[in-house]
């Protein structure tokens, strides 16, 4: 029995870990520059395709500090690609009416769909974990992975030197003043326009790394980024549009939600996590968790 | 004494900790004209939110010829016969002055009529004639095509007060209306508010800085300091009241 | 541009025009094309309907996919297991699924949901519906169902036959026909300027006694349910009904119909609905891109011509119009 709540507990991290990982990035650039970037699902999707592709040319063993160096590649490009993606959208778009910008990252999801299909085609491809983390742990009846931990445990860190930047260190606190008040931080000589490029870097880095890290977590296919996008704003809502701790708990919450969804009703996945986010933005709409400020 | 048209007992608005209204009591009987005046930060943008229905008051009650609206939405109250202005006026920009008009007529016989005339495409004769008269009688007939968003800024606020009219009120609540206006306009616009009232019945709700304004308009004059009301009563005895000189002329002599 | 004083001789001939454009094609192309030029037609009232809810109530929806599922779906099943049923009773059926998707959906989001919030929620609930689709027994699961076939709709005296020949290509052109000229009306009327009103200036309009929620609901409603009666009508056309209809990557064809064709003009997503069929037809050979190839010509559009295609030429007219005339006055 106890077993059983381990098992629903350990799946659980594992869904919100992944899942933050994905947010963390979508959630950084909306608090920022208040735009929500659909694509961020297709380039954590590329990101994961890139170090697949990197991963291939090591064949069936493939060692931790690759896999690792893989995710970093993935990080690199994807982040380069952020570039590309801000001067010719979110910066063409930005005086535009915001609906535009929200049409043209809906647009770019698409198109990352396409490319991926074009260039990796349709089937499923997989990626067996580094051969460091094949092992399985036994605690109290649960099966535990070590590719699995090492998932949650990238989530956490990832999450905590996050949270470290924003809220402790100087380049944190120019964000959070520039995601309340970009005029006045222009003012005050703060180059928002170079911080909003960095941010927009960073998201699409995000993405890309969180590709990386989780190319053995599942079977990759074009469908994924249709996925996790869908994953990341469940909980980019319940936690508070902008929050990066908010999604934290969010993922954690929205993942208890999918465990206990997939042991009592695997015949209808999602509609919990539906149901869960729709009583959450009819109790309390702005998220569980926001207060406001990216946090 | 017969039914104000509007009463507001015991308002209280909080945003937060901030408390910008504390205890607000308010009368306004039916023709009265009732002049709202008060240094910046005293409340009054917030009063008449509270009292428009743009937002909801913490505390108290408000009653429209004795039927409380305290948590009605401000559509409904205008409904009810309430019309509002806004600081910076707000009409359709895309759409042409007679457009807004004939909208704001089309809004009132909908209120009545929901499924009436949906067949219709253009805008029916008699809309369009009242919207063009309206617009005449606030001397913009020879913008009735032109769009809004091309309108000098008090142009915009006539077609803004056409529109009100449009809607056959019996309150209007005026925010500022003289904001900004170089004194030519300012007496302008108060004859002009001074005509319409009087040919309309209509009960007049304003907040104003100006003193001219407000003595020229006023039959009745509130003073709001710190959220609260502190003097209420015929013009001539709030000018005479040592509290009221204090508040304004104590800090800011001349200028209110 | 007065939008009090409409103008019915400009948009009825245009209307027979496309009419008549489409009726012609029967007797001048092949199978193949005459299929494509029906699924044209459901199309644009697919892509008008979007637009109705987007240009005039500024609803930006990411699940108009879920509506012409359900719909689809609906016609699909009560054809194939309750044949008995009069068609036009079915396509009401379909419509009434539609609207109530768009209740629940419009409930849920339009209140308090900013634009951004909205969009998500259709597409969460999109997700939703298409997962269900896929797992429901009765809707055939991923096969979807099959053998949907083109009704007879009995007029108690004559019955029509729609099985027969072309006999439902011209029922499409029909009630496509009928269903435009129903969203024009819409789009023109007092309800539509109250729409517009709605989205120009939410609290004036509001201030005029606008129910804005209220409004904001029933476009969303309305353009729920024509979608849903757009994808019954398409059931039958191709006598299958599978649950890619409700993938989130199908919600991009009314968005790219209408900013493609311009999301201002009332026929703009008629525009693109059909040149993006010409598009489809000429690199029919290509398959395997069409999510490139959508996907690509939106971002394109949004980036450079974000009036589209109807914009564009009013731009070009415009300065025609404004480079001529002075020469006229001073020939004046």
């Amino acid at each position: 029995m106890a077993g059983d709540l381990i098992t629903i507990l350990f799946n659980a991290m594992i869904w919100a870990m992944a899942t933050f990982l994905v947010a963390s990035g979508l959630t950084l650039v909306f608090g920022i520059l208040h735009v929500l970037n659909f694509s961020h699902g297709g380039f954590f999707m590329i990101g994961g395709y890139v170090a697949y592709t990197v991963l291939s040319t090591f064949g069936a063993e493939i060692p931790l500090w690759a896999y690792l160096a893989a995710a970093l590649v993935a990080s690199v490009a994807m982040g380069g690609t952020g570039i590309a993606v801000d001067t010719l959208v979110f910066r063409r778009l930005k005086s535009v009416d915001g609906v535009y910008v929200l049409i043209a990252t809906y647009a770019l999801l698409l198109v990352c769909d396409g490319v991926v299909k074009l260039i990796w085609g349709l089937n499923y491809l997989s990626v067996s974990p580094p051969r460091e983390l094949l092992d399985v742990l036994f605690l109290g009846g649960a099966i535990m992975p070590t590719f699995s931990i090492f998932v949650v445990v990238s989530g956490v860190v990832v999450f905590l030197a996050l949270d470290v930047v924003i809220n402790r260190t100087s380049a944190g606190r120019i964000l959070q003043v520039i995601a309340v008040d970009p005029w006045m931080a222009g003012i005050v000589g703060i180059n928002v326009s170079s911080v909003y490029r960095w941010t927009v870097i960073t998201g699409f880095a995000l993405a890309g790394l969180a590709g990386g890290l989780l190319v053995a977590n599942q079977s990759l296919s074009p469908d994924l980024a249709g996925i996790f996008i869908l994953q990341a704003f469940g909980v980019v809502i319940v936690g508070g549009m902008g929050s990066v701790r908010g999604a934290f708990v969010a993922s954690i919450f929205l993942g208890l939600v999918e465990a206990l969804s997939a042991t009592y009703l695997p015949n209808y996945p999602g509609v919990l996590f539906f149901a869960t986010i729709a009583l959450v933005l009819i109790v309390r709409p702005e998220g569980l968790l926001s207060r406001q400020a990216t946090s | 004494m017969s039914t104000p048209l509007l009463a507001a007992r015991g308002i209280v608005k909080d945003y937060g900790r901030i408390k910008v209204l504390k205890n607000v009591d308010l009368d306004l009987g039916a023709g009265e004209r009732h002049v709202v005046i008060g240094p910046n930060g005293a409340g009054k943008t917030t009063l008449f939110k509270v009292l428009s229905g743009e937002t909801r008051p913490s505390a108290g009650t408000i009653r429209l010829e004795g039927r409380d609206v305290t948590q009605e939405a401000g559509f409904v109250r205008t409904r009810s016969g309430v019309g509002r202005s806004f600081q910076v006026a707000r009409v359709f920009l895309e759409m042409t002055a007679l457009d807004n008009v004939i909208v704001a007529v089309e809004a009132r016989e909908a209120t009545k009529r929901p499924w009436a005339g949906l067949l219709r495409l253009s805008a029916a004769k008699s809309v369009a004639d009242e919207a063009t008269s309206l617009l005449v009688a606030l001397g913009l007939g020879a913008q009735q095509e032109t769009p809004a968003d091309t309108l000098s800024h008090g142009d915009r606020k006539r077609l803004e007060l056409a529109m009100n009219l449009a809607l056959r009120p019996k309150l209007l609540m005026l925010d500022e209306p003289t904001a900004g206006m170089s004194p030519t306009d300012r007496q302008a616009a108060v004859n002009l508010i001074d005509r319409v009232v009087r040919d309309n019945g209509l009960s007049l709700l304003l907040t104003e800085h100006d003193m001219g304004v407000v003595f020229q308009l006023g039959t009745r004059i509130s003073v709001l300091h710190y959220g609260e009301v502190v003097v209420s009563g015929l013009p001539a005895e709030v000018r005479a009241n040592a509290l009221v000189r204090e508040i304004y002329l104590g800090r800011n002599a001349g200028h209110a | 541009m007065s939008i009090a004083r409409v103008r019915p001789a400009v948009f009825l001939p245009l209307l027979a025009l496309l009419v008549a454009g489409a009726l012609i094609v029967p007797h001048v192309a092949n199978r193949g094309v005459v299929f494509l030029g029906g699924v044209v037609a459901i199309n644009v009232v697919f892509g008008i309907a979007f637009n109705l809810a987007f240009a005039k109530a500024g609803i930006l929806s990411f699940g108009n996919a879920m509506f012409f599922a359900v719909g689809a779906y609906c016609a699909g099943y009560l054809v194939t297991q309750q044949n008995h049923l009069p068609f036009v009773v079915i396509l009401l059926a379909a419509a009434g699924c539609g609207g109530l998707l768009a209740l629940v959906t419009g409930l849920l989001a339009l209140r308090r949901a900013s634009g951004v919030y909205f969009a998500v929620i259709t597409l969460a609930v999109g997700a939703l519906v298409h997962v269900l689709i896929m797992k429901l027994d009765f809707l055939g699961r991923n096969d979807g169902l099959i053998g949907v076939n083109r009704p007879i709709i009995d007029f108690g005296f004559f019955d029509l036959d729609l099985a027969r020949g072309d006999a439902y290509y011209y029922f499409i052109v029909a009630s496509c026909a009928l269903l435009v000229t129903l969203m024009w009306v819409l789009w023109s009327n007092r309800f539509g300027r109250s729409l517009q009103a709605l989205k120009s200036d939410p609290m004036r309009a509001s201030f005029l006694g606008i129910d804005i929620d209220r409004k904001r609901l029933i476009a969303l409603v309305l353009s729920g349910s024509i979608t849903a009666l757009a994808g019954a009508i398409y059931a039958p056309w191709a006598q299958i009904v599978t649950p890619e209809l409700a993938h989130w990557s199908f919600s991009t064809m009314p968005l790219l119909f209408t900013l493609l064709g311009g999301s201002a003009f009332f026929l703009g997503p008629a525009v693109g609905a059909i040149l993006f069929g010409l598009l489809e037809y000429a690199t029919r050979s290509l398959v395997g891109i069409s999510d490139l190839l959508v996907g690509g010509l939106l971002l394109a559009v949004v980036l450079s011509v974000p009036g589209g295609v109807l914009g564009l030429l009013a731009t070009l007219l415009a300065r025609f119009r404004a480079s001529s005339s002075p020469q006229r006055e001073e020939r004046a």
